[in-house]
């Protein structure tokens, strides 16, 4: 067979596959078989397991799209190598082990196939001296990678690994490394082992010792430190360290599927499955006045994604580490949610599958089929926990702000908020069970289409003495200025309206209002569960709109903003949304706005969640900004994608907040910029920060204002109002 | 045709209380546009002195029912006596107190005689040789014109709005002795109000106090204000969260919805969410050294100075003045 | 046990009330309807002693046409029937009429204990509670906020001025709810789906043999003197400002 075949020799350079090992060819075949058997059990297992419940849904659809999130984030790990540190650690694993794999794969596709079947073996020559150095290279940062695992998981041990303080880790996570270090660790001996007794013995017909082989660096290197060792004995220990090797690699592929190890499958896969609706979009509840429950309560009214998510979840603490309710201190983390809905999962699937193959020889009356297992003797068991209340505690649902942050920094694309919101509809809208200053709010909603009650018949009066026409007056204009609940009712957000109302007139850009018509946008109902009473509030605007037939709307409320772009399509109401930072900075650009006066001084700018990581709008407030004469600007450490929420998203701008709140928490981060003005585009963050200042006894030395106010100012045309008359006379 | 002004005084254990007089004097001003008469009706039990009080009041004539069953105060026992005194003597008119006592009696008994009645009267006027009642309707957003198409015309007066005008009367003495029904009602415990602090909604008064307030140990001055005007301390949101006060004095949004004759927001900047819990008020004072704080935007009368100057003097004032 | 709720349609409290040009009530085209916040305390204890003591909760309420979506909010908290009197006759019905036509549609049926708000925030009469109970010759407990069921009685606090009374009586009675006594529930949407399929019995003045010529006529509105703008109180010094503003709360205001 090997006769065709130019020996291994001084000239040509290679390794000599089974060196030392030929005779352990049959039983290399048959622990692979085993290993592939009890690995591809254990997919199949998980497989019924995945298949067990969950509603149906749509996710390989889009297929294009689908195929490039797999590679970019499956493969290029684009979304791992944010955070440096995990990033480099896990890219290490990953490229090193992809690496290797292929390695393994050209050695026995080079052995098995093409020297058998083709006399061509192309692992020779300086081509096997690069790929030597490259198995080598990429073995070595393998255990680099291993070893900052290691070290962070054990000696570090980032907050981020724990749930306040209690460790995440399980044995699992142990093994997994040290199975993963110990394939590196053994490969490495084995080639040492090697190369020291091929450099005594020779290779090939001639016997040479072959001096390329410092190619193999690592081995080289471990080669020469074992000088001492007889041939003999290198050789007893190299077929110890084969088998050694072999038994943890094979067991290294047997233990994927039980163990942390299968998030090789499941996080890749979650990827391909992942959204590829924009971020922050949120299913609607379809065709809501005909449906019997509402949301989810038990783990099956999930959709099978749902589920499959926990099982992609890696517990890498990600999204714990900017969730603004666990940094507070509340009960609630993304991680621990998931993975309490992972243990449940776990808990209540079997059952799920045996009432499942319990009920189709029934249906099907097939003779002689297996009895239906009895029902009972699996519910017989521990009572089963309820989802909401035992596995998701009420504080945990309700902590939640909506901010994305968990979402938008998962690695393994895992869609959190969607399941928060499904979870709170029940108890809005089957039980009818949520905070009473929420109902509060839901009513004032209902009656006078916004959060504080105030009457309906006052939301435009924040624009009479500013000459704003509504398109009831004149609907021929470029714009509808959708001002929400903010600009115009509360007295600060108002400031907002009249200060971009006054931006536009001055730039010449042709805008309306909708006046009495407008109505609230329903951002906190449909975030606070309330899916009903949002479809209604968004159902009354697009009727206006299209009435209209608006095409274009800019909102200074982010809220607004988000989801008239993104939810209220749902609904027939299909627009070009701006927020007026991007529209200021357009105006900026164009040379349509001038500043004339400078705003000396230090300003930083908080990243709203809804405008940032829902809508990457970052660079225009920057841009506003930075075009401002005197303006510095100074970032918080916390910022653009990674910012930290104010507090008032997910309809927790009307709850009460227990502890420390998470408003005094950002506006610590602002005052360590030193700014003198946190510069904000959301009037919510506005209400919240402003209070944050307040609160930290800083409104001597520090004010908040929306970029349209700041820009106002810059211009030159900010409205003087006369003090309140405190008696001059 | 009926003839007669009557007024229902109201008395708690044995003494006239305040409203009572504010009839007897409302009553008697109509009583000298139409050269009527005014009675009274004194229900209880060994209460007959307290007549002579009504005739300083300017009450001519007083019906007094003197009954261990009409003590202390039972609706239907009250409404028996009322309706047969009102309907024996073909009554024109008819006022009772919009207190508490006088919502529940003058209802009952405008059933009793299948006649008309207009609650919380802040005017009554003869107009045109016709008895007008004024009213405010909507939490005060409109006010409407009642009359009349029943005798006797009933209506309830406003506590504190009609003032109490001395005009000695004889207050002739006339005993009525009613039969009366056996009663389903009983009461089982009266309990007053020790401390003398109502709770937030029903207050009639509240002194609530914010973040200017800077501490806990501050709000004692407010506590002291609320004691002079017997009315009880709130607090907005900011004041709670920062623990200074218990969750239960929360006024706003999130916290309780109150409506009070007056209420006086001390360091209160006037956030939306405390404006939705107490703009309904009947008056509005803030008292804030920021002058651009909103709440004076919403308030009737605005202090701009130092809370803790000003409040320690409103103290000593409103004593001096309630003395 | 039978429980039974009246309830009105109102006005928001937010809402803009405009007297009409000719002073005979206010305009009612752009309102935002609600079930009075007083009844709904109402139809929230009669759900809570339904749930409590089993039985039903029949709703009751005077008004126009669109008074239904009212009764059909009751229905969705939770209740199971309702009655709704709605005749142009009583458009302007006053609290004798209206408590008369309760009375009547009420008479035909089973009732332990009658729920009624103490007031209506429309007209702030709270006078229809003890007609009603009047007209069917049962007690009134007024002004509630607590209320607990023993059998074959009822026992209430009610506050009064400076006190509070703890009284007794027996069944049938008619309560009146005042703040306090519960936290009304939200409607869950279930609940508000079922509320559509509830049975509601249309009834007419002539149906229920009640005349609906008024006692107490409301013979024109008009809108309340125009707010002044809020004053800055004047003075030197705080102790001059505190002087003044208590002379203007005891003038000007009433308020102490």
């Amino acid at each position: 067979m090997e006769q065709n075949i130019s020996p291994i020799g001084l000239a040509n350079q290679g390794r000599e596959v089974f060196w030392n090992a030929h005779s352990f060819e049959p039983f290399l075949f048959l622990f692979t078989a085993i290993a592939m058997a009890i690995f591809a059990y254990g997919v199949y297992q998980r497989w019924k397991l995945w298949k067990a419940m969950g509603r149906d849904e749509i996710r390989i659809d889009e297929l294009p799209a689908r195929i490039k999130a797999l590679i970019m984030n499956g493969f290029f790990q684009v979304k791992t190598w944010k955070d440096a540190y995990p990033g480099i650690m896990h890219g290490c694993i990953f490229f090193g082990f992809f690496v290797l794999i292929f390695g393994a794969a050209f050695d026995a596709g080079e052995f098995h196939i093409t020297e058998p079947l083709f006399s061509w073996a192309f692992l020779r020559g300086s081509f096997y001296l690069g790929f030597s150095f490259l198995m080598d290279l990429f073995g070595l940062l393998v255990l680099i990678g291993v070893l900052m695992a290691a070290y962070r998981r054990y000696i570090q041990k980032p907050d981020r690994l724990t749930y306040k303080g209690t460790p995440d880790t399980t044995a699992d996570d142990g093994i997994a490394l040290l199975l993963i270090g110990g394939i590196i660790i053994t490969g490495f001996l084995i080639e040492a082992l090697r190369i020291h007794a091929t450099m005594i013995e020779g290779i090939g017909p001639d016997k040479v010792a072959p001096a390329w082989e410092t190619c193999s660096f690592v081995g080289w290197t471990l080669a020469n430190i074992m000088s001492a060792v007889d041939v003999e004995s290198a050789k007893t220990a190299h077929k110890v360290m084969w088998w050694t090797h072999t038994f943890i690699a094979l067991g290294f592929i047997a233990y994927i599927p039980y163990s942390r190890l299968l998030h090789i499958i499941t996080t890749p896969a979650n990827h391909f499955f992942a959204t590829l609706k924009p971020t922050g979009y949120v299913e609607p509840i379809r065709d809501i006045e005909n449906q019997e429950s509402f949301g989810v309560s038990k783990l099956e009214e999930f959709t099978w994604k749902q589920i499959f998510d926990s099982d992609a979840c890696t517990k890498c603490g990600r999204c714990q580490d900017g969730c603004p309710a666990y940094l507070t201190g509340k009960h609630l983390s993304p991680k621990k949610l998931v993975q309490d809905i992972k243990t449940h999962w776990l808990e209540i699937a079997p059952a799920a599958i045996k009432a499942k193959l319990a009920a189709v020889p029934a249906a099907e009356g097939a003779e002689g089929a297996e009895a239906p297992a009895p029902v009972e003797a699996a519910e017989g068991a521990a009572p089963e926990k309820a989802l909401l209340g035992d596995v998701i505690s009420m504080h945990e649902l309700w902590d939640c702000t909506n901010c994305m942050y968990c979402v938008e920094n998962c690695s393994s694309s895992i869609e959190h908020v969607q399941k928060v919101i499904d979870m709170r509809r029940y108890k809005v809208l089957t039980e009818a069970d949520f905070a009473p200053e929420l109902q509060l709010t839901y009513r004032n909603m209902e009656n006078n289409s916004n959060p504080w009650g105030i009457g309906a018949h006052l939301r435009a009066d924040w624009a009479k003495e500013l000459g704003v026409k509504t398109l009831a007056e004149d609907p021929n204009v470029e714009y509808l200025f959708y001002v929400g609940c903010s600009g115009s009712f509360d007295d600060r957000g108002k400031k907002i309206s009249v200060a971009f109302a006054k931006i536009l007139q001055s730039a010449g850009v042709s805008f309306g209002i909708l006046g009495t018509e407008e109505g609230c946008c329903g951002d906190s109902a449909m975030r606070g569960g309330n899916e009903y009473l949002f479809q209604s509030q968004a159902q009354a605007n697009i009727e206006i709109m299209n009435g209209y037939g608006v095409k274009k709307i800019i909102a200074i409320c982010p809220h607004g903003y988000n989801c008239i772009k993104k939810d209220y399509p749902n609904f027939g109401g299909n627009y070009e949304v701006y927020h007026h930072t991007e529209i200021i900075a357009d105006l900026v650009a164009k040379g349509k706005i001038k500043f004339t006066k400078s705003q000396d001084g230090t300003f930083t700018y908080h990243d709203s969640c809804f405008l940032g990581r829902y809508n990457k709008v970052y660079d225009q407030p920057r841009a506003i900004l930075n075009a401002i004469p005197g303006v510095k600007l100074a970032e918080m450490e916390r910022n653009l994608s990674k910012s930290f929420c104010c507090g008032a998203g997910g309809a927790r701008m009307w709850m009460e907040e227990e502890g420390d709140r998470i408003n005094n928490a950002r506006t610590d981060q602002a005052i360590a910029t030193n700014a003198g003005t946190i510069a904000v585009g959301c009037p919510f963050c506005l209400t919240m920060l402003s209070d944050g200042i307040k609160d930290k006894q800083k409104s001597e030395t520090m004010v908040a204002l929306d970029i349209a106010e700041i820009v106002v100012k810059a211009m030159g045309i900010e409205e003087v109002k006369a003090p309140v008359d405190t008696c001059a006379t | 045709m009926a003839k007669g002004i009557f007024v229902i005084a109201e008395q708690r254990d044995g003494a006239l209380r305040k409203v009572s007089f504010e009839l007897a004097s409302a009553a008697r001003k109509l009583a000298d546009q139409t050269s009527d008469e005014v009675s009274a009706i004194l229900l209880g039990s060994g209460i007959e002195s307290l007549a002579a009080e009504l005739g300083k009041f300017g009450v001519d004539k007083v019906f007094v029912g003197d009954n261990a069953a009409l003590e202390p105060y039972v609706t239907e026992a009250h409404a028996q006596v009322v309706a047969k005194i009102l309907k024996d003597n073909d009554a024109a008119i008819a006022l009772f107190g919009a207190s508490v006592q006088g919502k529940d009696l003058s209802a009952r008994v405008a059933a009793k005689l299948a006649g008309g009645l207009a609650t919380d009267c802040t005017d009554v006027k003869i107009d045109g040789g016709k008895f007008v009642a004024v009213r405010p309707m909507y939490a005060g957003k409109v006010f409407a014109d009642v009359t009349f198409n029943t005798t006797p015309a009933m209506a309830s007066l406003r506590p504190n709005v009609f003032p109490a005008v001395e005009n000695a009367k004889a207050a002739a003495v006339t005993k009525v002795d009613v039969a009366i029904d056996a009663q389903k009602s009983k009461i089982l415990e009266v309990q007053k109000d020790t401390s003398g602090k109502v709770d937030l909604t029903e207050a009639n008064i509240i002194v609530s106090g914010g973040r200017g307030m800077k501490g806990p140990d501050e709000y004692k001055i407010l506590e002291e204000l609320a004691d002079v005007l017997k009315g009880t301390v709130g607090a907005s949101r900011a004041a709670v969260d920062a623990g200074w006060r218990p969750q239960k004095d929360q006024v706003g949004q999130t916290g309780k919805v109150v409506s009070p004759n007056l209420y006086i927001a001390c360091g209160i900047s006037g956030a939306i969410q405390h404006l939705a819990g107490m703009s309904s008020s009947k008056c509005i004072v803030a008292i804030n050294k920021d002058a651009e704080a909103p709440i004076f935007t919403k308030a009737d009368f605005g202090v701009v100075d130092d809370l803790f100057k000003v409040v320690p003097e409103l103290t000593a004032a409103c004593k001096k003045m309630l003395a | 046990m039978n429980i039974i709720a009246c309830v009105k349609q109102v006005p928001d409290t937010e809402a803009q009330i405009k007297v009409k040009a000719d002073g005979s009530g206010i305009e009612d085209g752009q309102i935002k309807w609600v079930m009075n916040p007083y009844d709904e305390f109402g139809v929230e204890e009669a759900l809570k002693l339904k749930e409590k003591n089993g039985g039903d909760v029949t709703i009751v309420s005077v008004g126009p046409a669109r008074a239904m979506e009212t009764i059909r909010t009751a229905l969705a908290m939770g209740a199971d029937k309702g009655i709704h009197i709605s005749d142009p006759a009583l458009d302007n019905a006053d609290a004798f009429v209206t408590a008369s036509a309760l009375a009547a549609a009420i008479k035909g049926l089973p009732h332990d204990i009658i729920f009624c708000g103490q007031r209506a925030i429309d007209d702030d009469s709270g006078q229809v509670g003890a007609m009603l109970a009047e007209l069917l010759g049962i007690p009134q407990l007024t002004l509630v906020t607590k209320l607990d069921f023993a059998g074959s009685s009822v026992k209430v606090i009610r506050p009064i001025e400076g006190a509070q009374l703890s009284i007794e009586t027996s069944l049938p009675c008619v309560v009146t709810a005042q703040k306090g006594l519960n936290e009304p529930r939200y409607a869950s949407l279930p609940g508000i789906m079922k509320a559509k399929k509830k049975p509601v019995d249309v009834k007419n003045a002539a149906a229920l043999g009640i005349a609906s010529d008024v006692k107490a006529k409301v013979a024109k509105v008009v809108p309340p003197p125009a707010r002044a703008a809020g004053k800055i109180i004047c003075g030197d010094d705080a102790a001059q400002k505190a002087a003044e503003l208590a002379r203007c709360l005891r003038e000007e205001a009433k308020a102490i």
